[in-house]
């Protein structure tokens, strides 16, 4: 049920995505103007992905924010919330150096590129509950194609497909009264289809 | 309009990578570090053999403590003991060490020492504390694992640091053997054959064990508790203890305290009573069920002080001092329980009581009233491990733990002053 749900999920924001540039046409004699600037960003998004053979669905929340140093090139940076399993050990707050790159003969609808590589760092060092007993982030980067639909002035709807990874540890204690005590570390590297909302201001 | 096919030429490539399962698969490699045990098999020929008295050694490992007359009695874990001359606490002598391989515990009746030899129990006559004479030796006297015709009793499992790559999603519990080595903790049902302990007011020619002891003297009798049963021994007729019963109780067994004509003993799932009126046959009266944890038992009047604590070895995650009326030995009654930091041994005196709270030191209490004894702390003794402690009548405090052996002046429980602390012999 759950990879149905993903599946189409996917299809329809791929076409949503796909189509857009065709609104954008209706858009074109809006010629905007270039103007140096910074620009803020904020995407909600779902981190899909499989790990032995169950899909895998997580959530993440991010703020970028980028100063358009040419028509065709933003750089800036970004932090935000990733969940890649909802469960104590598996959740980082990344933090990126981002370089975004726009089409720069396109007005109206503007595709974009958005490259992203920093650290994420574990949210829960330890948890009592699940007996985490330590967490470590790692390398995380995101790539993303995505479209800025203009709502109005200074304000875009943003719609993008990518991937994101993270690296991480996490370790755990099992205490056994018969199969004595053990820990256990896990070492990840999440892969995942990220596919975001937000807004541009 | 040029650029929307790089856009559309973009997406797709995109598309198609994400649409390998590969590029989209979590990875995870997962190692997993554990204690495996391994038995260790003694031969009877190595030692089953007269006890050897050495000169004195550092403490090294110390374990349980006893107190007989002016002397002073240091298990060092599985190798023997220190006999030390006490009769002045502020500065104590070493007379020597008696080297009984094996040893965890020891009890002193009569001038005579009762030790675990492993699996025997030997007699030690101290009358001339300077130069100890080995009496005799009861064999098989407290049960092994098993015996191996070829390698020797197995005693214990020593512990070795394990790790292996696991499955990230499977279950990490397991016991198993693998080539003889059984990688299960049986830390808290372990090997150890271990003894001692007497509560004050005992005759003048028995002992003062600590509230951590499996071994004890009651009524001209020696007891010794292993993991599941309580082995009762005559001491009568010849230097050597003669088994004479075991009363099977349950299990995790860990601590023996005897008062009056009753015994208590601690176990990981609660306080067993026993009517010793018969002491050749001990009959369980109660048992007062506490959450599964270690807990070594003092008992005052109609007071219980029971320590509860978390650990390896106790799989709890409880730390706690519960009290209990015994005044009713058929139906004891929880007073209240008190949270705690860490508790091992622990001992009264007066109206004072004594906890030993591992890193922190001691911890001081006025007990003049059971149902607040835990939030009342008057006084401590701070700076070193604290795993038990023996109290003596005339203010002395005797604390052994990682850090060595320490003696207070507790004439005044509010501001205990340290008389002493021996670690180099």
């Amino acid at each position: 049920m759950v990879k149905h749900v993903t599946t189409w999920t996917f299809a329809a924001f791929s076409a949503i995505v796909l189509l857009l540039p065709g609104i954008g046409k209706a858009q074109q004699a809006t010629e905007s103007t270039f103007q140096p600037g910074w620009a803020h960003e904020v995407h909600y998004g779902s981190l899909i992905g499989s790990s032995d053979s169950e899909i895998q669905a997580g959530a993440s929340l991010q703020y970028i924010g980028t100063y358009r140093i040419k028509r065709y090139l933003g750089i800036g940076g970004g932090i935000g919330a990733q969940s890649y399993q909802f469960n104590s050990g598996y959740s980082y707050f990344p933090f990126w150096a981002v370089c975004k790159l726009y089409d720069p003969s396109q007005t109206g609808v503007q595709p974009y590129l958005q490259l992203a590589a920093g650290y994420g760092a574990a949210l829960n060092r330890r948890d009592d509950e699940t007996l985490l007993v330590d967490a470590k982030g790692g390398f995380n980067a995101h790539g993303a194609l995505g479209l800025e639909v203009p709502i109005r002035q200074e304000l875009c709807l943003l719609l993008s497909l990518g991937y994101q990874f993270q690296a991480a540890q996490s370790t755990f204690d099992h205490f056994g009264w018969w199969w004595g005590d053990r820990q256990t570390t896990q070492e990840w590297k999440f892969r995942r289809i990220q596919l975001q909302v937000g807004v541009k201001f | 309009m040029k650029t929307i096919p790089t856009f559309y030429y973009l997406m797709g490539l995109l598309s198609l990578a994400l649409a390998l399962p590969s590029c989209i698969q979590d990875t995870c490699e997962a190692t997993t570090t554990f204690q495996a045990y391994e038995p260790v098999y003694v031969k009877p020929a190595d030692f089953r053999h007269a006890t050897e008295f050495e000169a004195p050694r550092d403490l090294e490992n110390p374990g349980k403590i006893y107190v007989y007359q002016d002397m002073l009695l240091i298990n060092e874990r599985g190798a023997g003991i220190h006999l030390i001359d006490n009769s002045n606490p502020e500065a104590p002598q070493p007379f020597g060490f008696l080297n009984i391989p094996g040893n965890v515990d020891m009890a002193v009746r009569g001038n005579m020492i009762y030790a675990d030899n492993y699996v025997d129990l030997v007699a030690i006559d101290i009358t001339n504390p300077s130069s100890p004479v080995f009496a005799g030796r009861t064999e098989e006297a407290i049960p092994s694992h098993s015996f191996d015709a070829e390698m020797g009793y197995l005693v214990r499992y020593e512990e070795v640091p394990m790790t292996e790559e696991v499955d990230c999603d499977s279950y990490t519990g397991n016991s198993f053997w693998r080539d003889g080595t059984l990688f299960v903790d049986v830390a808290a049902g372990g090997v150890a054959q271990d003894f001692a302990n007497e509560s004050a007011g005992q005759a003048q020619d028995v002992g003062v064990g600590g509230s951590m002891a499996r071994f004890t003297l009651a009524q001209d009798h020696l007891y010794v508790v292993d993991e599941h049963r309580l082995h009762v021994f005559g001491l009568s007729a010849t230097p050597e203890p003669e088994k004479i019963n075991v009363v099977d109780i349950g299990w995790g067994i860990e601590t023996i305290f005897p008062y009056g004509d009753k015994l208590f003993i601690g176990a990981a799932d609660g306080m067993y009573i026993f009517d010793n009126s018969v002491p050749t046959a001990p009959e369980q009266l109660s048992v007062f069920r506490h959450a599964t944890a270690c807990d070594p038992v003092f008992v005052d009047g109609n007071i219980a002080y029971v320590t509860l604590r978390n650990g390896t070895e106790c799989e709890t995650f409880t730390n706690q001092l519960d009290v209990v009326d015994v005044t009713n030995l058929t139906d004891p009654v929880l007073i209240k329980s008190f949270s705690m930091h860490n508790p091992h041994g622990l001992s009264k005196l007066n109206n004072a009581l004594y906890i030993c709270e591992n890193k922190q030191g001691v911890k001081i209490f006025d007990a003049t009233d059971p149902a607040t004894v835990g939030n009342e702390q008057i006084g401590k003794m701070t700076g070193f491990q604290a795993y038990d402690i023996i109290t003596l009548q005339g203010g002395l405090a005797i604390v052994i733990g990682e850090d060595g052996l320490y003696q207070y002046d507790i004439t005044n429980p509010e501001a205990p002053r340290r008389l002493s602390n021996l670690l180099s012999l």
